[in-house]
């Protein structure tokens, strides 16, 4: 059964691998006038010149038919090669591992924490849904899902960096710091996740909130829900291993879907906190048509997805034992 | 427990980072991030910001006065073949190698080979090195007033004893591609000659953008200390003979990602010098809050404007185009999309910045300014036979509704909305008028197609010279000449013919001023009447300068008459501001006048 499981998401990911391969080569627009515009802009220099330099310094075309492409890109993944970034020259892997700890870092430390609190926060309104509660929490789920993330950001960038200066402005750590395993720089790293953390978490938690309580309401309805009450079991435990055990279910799905997505970068972190992370590179990638760069990062996103839905399905049968029976 | 652990974490988290030194500048740029950050100045990623501080010009260009400011080097001659240049004979690069003459040879055929230059090597034949602190720049045949302009554009960065074993390939592709110009010129075929340049240019290309030193090495002031995803440090030689004057120890370069970010790290004091562009409401909001930032809006030497698609009906006609002209209120265009901007009172192909130094009182009085006047406007659609329907819109001779779109590009905000209020205005007046808006890969295509009936799109660039605006409108490889389809000849004020390529080109060629001025004049003129396009405003680069928190002796500025938070640049700043704002404030602390607040 794992092994079935194993190679259907293999195949999945050589599927949508393939799909993304002709797509992004097929993605229309002229790269040479789009960066030719930005330097003209910038330096002040007739377009044309622009156009001249812009063709000297990124002018790089792959001349070979597409489906030969295609072939060596397959050949060399099979070998763990993911390519060299034709911008850069560095290689594809090189740039992930330099960039992705900083994205796993920060977002799934917010998803988690978004998560968590979500969870639990959905849990009590189901729980205590005619309290003031459940319109407190609907209210703010709304609010938040209204208001664009980035504005959350910069209020919290203006109280807490700008006027209380309690946090830093922007980054992953102080370039006065030695990266490394000690005290003042992981202290330095933490100060500066705060920020993105608490924004992350701000934003999302309220979603979180409304799934957990629209599936619990649903379970405390179920007859074993009111069997358990009937056989006058504390409301701890009703709460924790009756509904919240069965509510979680189908959030895990979407934990499971946000975790992958996390791997593609989070614009408002990377862009309002300056925070280093794979977002920066997959946007130049696409900006300046770097396949392997595009390739190899969508590789990345596309294999989180499908590893953490995998992982999601593991954890469903164990906290599900019908699912579990099933197998 | 836990309360204990959230309070030490609390705590922690609430120390804040001691500042490391007195004596750091403080501005936001851009780079691209480690891995992708290196030291090779001709690949992609490399250098960033770091460049203004650690190379130089041979001599600074003063774009408002005209004189040059030596640099690199400490004077010049000019013979009617030549630029003789005689460069500072104190000066080592970080590695301890002395600046010399192959240094500038090395960088002007490395960075020509790998970026064209066309604007240099068009008009330089060769270059010699007599001696190591003298380099001669021989013209060729073909001339342009600019040629000097552009020599000391280009920043010296290619120090022979690192770049030079690329020299011989660079040299290759410099004079195969000026063979080719010259044979184009002429209208001869250049098929072998391009497909030996690419046999050259690949391999040095690629031999050249896989060079990934750790740091770059330049002759600057500063060198690189360090650089991360998100900040960069500069540290000041100790070697250089500007050590002594410069009185920063560091220039900290933050990584500049949207405009609000700077506004915060300008509300929170941690930058001194930035140029993002802020609307009125936030301006006032940074002063209030740090009563020491100063506003100042300076000239950028470009120009928006609505292009048309001439080879479209109604645009192709002249009377149409004008009508338009007559309605779009440009004032209130420029208070939308960009109020610091300077509103184009004479669209004519001339900077508002630049329009008095190049024309005279007499000829000005002959242009026209196409004020708001709809009954004019009214008059000219009539006179295409074009009528109003009940409903109040316009339709032409054969009975279509007028109907068009304004593209803009995405995320151009400015642009957007410059074509929104353009749209409103149209669309009130009773042609009915949307905005597309194209992404930003897709925009060149989209226009260079023809795909569109009117667009936003810069009007000119004109930072050294008018010249530069009219090659961009009449030269037929000019983008604007290009994408409007707009004839190249028309007729003169007097009914005599105007070749307005040969004017443009007479123009590059003339270098007495009096006659660049009657050049200039009769292309104003042109463009005026027959608008090839319709400017709206002048561009302004909005400073925000931190005056006195870290850093003391701005150049003089004072506050606006009647704006305000608005302050007027003084004649040094407007000078320098215009060209190249960071190797100017480089400068000032070179000359000892920037210093730190102690």
């Amino acid at each position: 059964m794992l092994v079935q499981r194993i190679a259907i998401a293999l195949f999945t990911i050589i599927v949508s691998l393939t799909i993304a391969f002709f797509l992004v080569r097929s993605m229309p627009g002229d790269i040479i006038y789009s960066l030719a515009a930005d330097k003209a802009s910038s330096e002040g220099i007739p377009f044309d010149v622009a156009v001249e330099e812009v063709k000297g310094m990124y002018g790089l075309v792959e001349d070979q038919p597409l489906y030969k492409q295609y072939f060596t890109y397959i050949s060399h993944l099979c070998k763990g090669d993911l390519g060299i970034s034709v911008q850069y020259l560095v290689p594809v892997s090189k740039i992930i591992v330099t960039a992705l700890p900083w994205t796993i870092f920060v977002c799934s430390v917010s998803l988690l924490f978004s998560f968590a609190l979500g969870t639990l926060l959905g849990m009590l309104t189901a729980w205590k849904r005619r309290t003031f509660l459940d319109p407190l929490v609907s209210a703010y789920a709304s609010i938040t899902d209204a208001t664009p993330d980035y504005l959350t950001a910069l209020v919290l960038l203006v109280i807490f960096a700008v006027n209380l200066k309690w946090f830093p402005l922007r980054g992953a750590y102080s370039v006065d710091q030695t990266p490394g395993f000690n005290l003042a720089f992981i202290v330095d790293v933490l100060r500066h996740a705060a920020l993105p953390i608490l924004a992350y978490t701000i934003e999302s938690l309220g979603g979180w909130a409304l799934i957990m309580k629209s599936n619990a309401v649903h379970v405390l309805g179920e007859d074993f829900v009111t069997a358990a009450r009937a056989r006058g079991l504390p409301d701890r435990r009703i709460v924790v291993s009756y509904v919240g055990r069965n509510a979680l279910l189908p959030s895990v799905t979407g934990l499971a879907i946000a975790f992958g997505g996390m791997l593609g970068g989070s614009a408002l972190i990377e862009s309002v906190f300056a925070y280093p992370g794979i977002g920066f590179f997959f946007a130049k990638a696409v900006a300046l048509r770097d396949y392997p760069l595009i390739q190899g990062l969508l590789l990345l996103t596309v294999g989180g997805i499908i590893v953490a839905n995998f992982l999601a399905d593991i954890l469903y049968a164990l906290l599900d034992p019908r699912v579990r029976r099933q197998r | 427990m836990w309360r204990k652990c959230c309070t030490v974490l609390f705590v922690l988290l609430s120390v804040g980072v001691v500042a490391s030194s007195e004596t750091v500048f403080r501005t936001l740029g851009g780079w691209d991030m480690p891995p992708a950050y290196n030291g090779n100045p001709f690949a992609p990623g490399g250098v960033g910001a770091a460049n203004d501080y650690i190379y130089g010009y041979l001599f600074f260009n003063n774009v408002i006065s005209g004189s040059f400011e030596p640099w690199l080097a400490t004077s010049f001659e000019e013979t009617p073949d030549s630029l003789v240049v005689h460069l500072r004979n104190d000066l080592t690069w970080e590695d301890g190698v002395p600046f010399t003459s192959r240094d500038v040879y090395t960088s002007f055929y490395v960075g020509g080979a790998i970026s064209t230059w066309k604007e240099v090597w068009k008009y330089v034949d060769r270059i010699e090195t007599p001696d190591d602190y003298t380099v001669v720049f021989h013209w060729a045949p073909e001339k342009s007033i600019l040629a000097k302009t552009f020599i000391f554009d280009k920043w010296i960065r290619a120090p022979y004893h690192i770049y030079g074993r690329w020299l011989d390939e660079a040299v290759t592709i410099v004079t195969l591609r000026k063979t080719i110009w010259e044979k184009e010129a002429a209208g001869e075929d250049t098929t072998s000659l391009e497909a030996a340049l690419d046999a050259v240019f690949g391999p040095f290309r690629e031999s050249l953008r896989a060079y990934k030193p750790e740091r770059p090495i330049g002759v600057g002031p500063f060198k690189l200390g360090k650089v991360t995803a998100d900040e960069m440090v500069l540290v000041k030689r100790p070697d250089t003979p500007w050590a002594e004057t410069i009185q920063f120890d560091e220039i900290r370069v933050g990584r500049f990602t949207t405009n609000e970010l700077a506004w915060a790290a300008f509300r929170a004091g941690e930058v001194d010098i930035e140029k993002p562009t802020t609307p009125e409401d936030v301006v006032a909001s940074l002063i209030a809050a740090q009563p020491n930032l100063r506003h100042i809006p300076v000239p950028d030497f470009a120009s928006f404007a609505l292009v048309f698609n001439q080879e479209r009906y109604p645009f192709s006609e002249k009377a149409f185009r004008q009508a338009l002209a007559y309605v779009i209120d440009r004032d209130k265009v420029r208070t939308i999309a960009l109020r610091y901007g300077s509103t184009v009172e004479y669209p004519c192909g001339l900077l508002p910045s630049s329009l008095e130094q190049w024309t005279r009182p007499e000829f000005r009085t002959q242009l026209n300014s196409y004020p708001v006047d709809l009954a004019k406007a009214e008059e000219l659609l009539e006179g295409l036979g074009m009528y109003k329907d009940s409903s109040g819109y316009w339709h032409s001779p054969d009975g279509a509704l007028l109907e068009f779109e304004i593209t803009a590009r995405e995320g151009y905000t400015d642009w957007i909305m410059a074509a929104d209020e353009i749209a409103r205005q149209l669309t009130d007046f009773g042609i009915k008028t949307t905005t597309r808006i194209v992404k930003g890969e897709l925009f060149g295509p989209t226009l260079s197609g023809k795909d569109y009936d009117m667009t936003i799109e810069f009007g000119v660039f004109a930072k050294f010279h008018p010249v530069q605006g009219y090659t961009r409108l009449y030269w037929p490889t000019g983008w604007i000449a290009r994408i409007s389809g707009a004839p190249l000849q028309c007729v003169g004020p007097d009914g005599e013919p105007l070749d307005l390529k040969a004017l443009t080109d007479e123009l590059m060629a003339t270098p007495d001023k009096s006659a660049q001025m009657d050049l200039i004049e009769k292309l104003a003129w042109a463009t005026n009447e027959y608008l090839p396009v319709l400017e709206f405003l002048e561009k302004r680069a909005q400073f925000l300068i931190l005056d006195g928190v870290r850093a003391a002796g701005w150049p003089e500025y004072s506050p606006h008459p009647t704006e305000p938070n608005v302050w007027v640049p003084g004649p040094e700043m407007l000078d320098k501001f215009g060209y190249n704002w960071r190797f100017a404030t480089v400068m000032w602390m070179a000359e000892g006048t920037l210093v730190p607040v102690r």
